[in-house]
């Protein structure tokens, strides 16, 4: 389809340039709880599974409550060369983020679209520093995540999910990428929002200028941030406290991965009968 | 770490041991500031060689496996140019790959002795499964070959008749049904059985050499 490059193109959709006076009613309920009854620090419940796509090495599923993601990673392939000039014989992370037609309120197309293309390269910049890229040099791991349903923080379950995956499809890593995200606006904070929590502090409430959704990637065994993402408005010291808390919000997330990973590998030598690992 | 029946199982990231002297980081691990960390899920295996512990760790899935320097690699032939032939890589050593990599041939590594006088023609065909060694990494997107060995070549090759050919000489191959000898860089396979009695051999291995 021939794109205009000469004009500037608008956005498709217009929104109300004005801000919501307060925080919506249906966000907080008395007792400053969420609208699902979480407090505002909690996590939502995670449910993690690896190996549930057959055709790829390997793969996870991740639920938190409404926000569900599917990532598949796949055998490593030679490298698409594009540039000849990048003479690295590092390997690659390819990843693919994709949200699914039917993952939103609003039908999404079929093939990528902008948000998809800027969430893949953030996907990338997360994992990339925890996997062992010197062990395939010249070849390129395909990570491809699908978002199935959107109910917010579905950046941070697709690295959490992706972690796992890339762990069952042995590709050797230095650590397990965990996925967090906050929102807040004002002095309100939510932790792992959802959808309607997400679009709220994204736009912010009138009159209070910190607001924005907080994406981060992290490992946790070095204690390391690979990845953050902010949209929004933030002074540097509520920027300071935030990373500062990122180290202790990780833990649980990390801890429910580990136990998930060393269920599966104990299932698997009990299912395998001892036969092959004892050689 | 969790242990089952005495083994430990780990995850990627989990502190395994501190790293010494006496204790290496192996496959599946790394070291990083003092103490070896699993890169991998899967089981701990510690290995002792020569009074040195090596901490591997063992995953239940096989790691992908990638043509590495100095290994010998079975490929199939695609195109033959003047001063180079391209291939494919099906097998490593043993094992079947499941996605086949890219692979370059070119005329000084075909031979050892001779390097600028052989014709790329007169040595491989298209469809030929060759063995080969891998060459360490110039090219930052394929792989070298080299079959400069009396032991590497073209193992298997189809006559135009769609009959495999019977080597006849370190050079030349012939079809078995039309007799047609075509010139190969053959592969001296040694066959994993062989009848020592030469004078067996000689009668079973006489094919009428019509030219």
């Amino acid at each position: 389809m021939p794109v205009d490059h000469r004009r500037i193109q608008g956005p498709e959709c217009s929104e109300d340039y004005r801000k919501p006076k307060n925080l919506d009613a249906a966000l907080l309920k008395k007792g400053g709880r969420r609208a699902d009854g979480r407090k505002c620090g909690e996590q939502r419940k995670i449910f993690l599974k690896p190996g549930v796509v057959s055709q790829a090495k390997g793969s996870a599923y991740i639920e938190l409550d409404h926000t569900k993601v599917i990532c598949s990673v796949f055998d490593p392939r030679e490298k698409a060369s594009r540039n000849v000039e990048q003479q690295t014989v590092r390997g690659e992370i390819f990843c693919e983020f994709k949200f699914a037609s039917f993952s939103g309120v609003q039908r999404r197309s079929h093939q990528q679209e902008a948000d998809d293309k800027e969430y893949s390269l953030l996907l990338k910049n997360a994992l990339e520093p925890a996997v062992c890229l010197h062990e395939f040099p010249n070849f390129q791991v395909d990570v491809q995540v699908l978002v199935l349903q959107d109910d917010g923080s579905s950046l941070a379950a697709a690295i959490t999910c992706a972690g796992l995956a890339l762990a069952d499809a042995a590709v050797p890593m230095y650590d397990l990428p965990v996925g967090l995200s906050k929102a807040f606006t004002g002095d309100t904070e939510f932790y792992d929002p959802t959808g309607a929590e997400e679009r709220l502090c994204l736009r912010g409430v009138d009159g209070e200028s910190d607001h924005g959704v907080f994406t981060v990637g992290f490992l946790p065994t070095f204690n390391q941030v690979s990845q953050l993402f902010h949209s929004g408005h933030i002074s540097p010291d509520r920027f300071e406290k935030m990373i500062s808390e990122v180290g202790t919000l990780a833990a649980e997330v990390h801890k429910a991965v580990q136990a998930i990973l060393l269920s599966a590998v104990k299932s698997s030598i009990d299912s395998s009968n001892n036969s092959k690992l004892l050689l | 770490m969790s242990s089952t029946n005495e083994r430990i199982i780990c995850v990627p990231g989990q502190v395994l041991c501190a790293s010494s002297n006496d204790h290496v980081a192996g496959q599946g691990t790394f070291e990083r500031m003092g103490y070896i960390y699993a890169s991998l899920a899967g089981v701990v295996k510690v290995e002792k060689k020569l009074e040195i512990n090596i901490v591997q760790v063992q995953s239940l899935k096989e790691q992908s496996t990638v043509p590495s320097p100095g290994d010998i690699v079975t490929a199939r032939v695609l195109i033959v140019k003047s001063r180079q032939c391209m291939c494919e890589i099906k097998c490593i050593g043993d094992i079947t790959l499941t996605r086949p990599f890219r692979a370059v041939l070119r005329q000084e590594d075909v031979r050892a002795t001779e390097k600028d006088r052989v014709k790329m023609y007169e040595s491989f065909a298209p469809g030929d499964i060759i063995l080969a060694r891998v060459l360490p990494i110039m090219d930052v997107h394929t792989y070298q070959l080299s079959t400069a060995e009396n032991e590497l070549g073209v193992v298997i090759s189809n006559s135009e008749a769609g009959v495999p050919m019977v080597p006849i000489s370190w050079t030349e191959m012939q079809c078995p049904v039309n007799f047609t000898k075509k010139l190969r860089k053959v592969a001296k396979v040694i066959p994993e059985n062989i009848d020592m009695d030469m004078e067996d051999n000689t009668e079973t291995e006489k094919k009428p050499n019509i030219s």
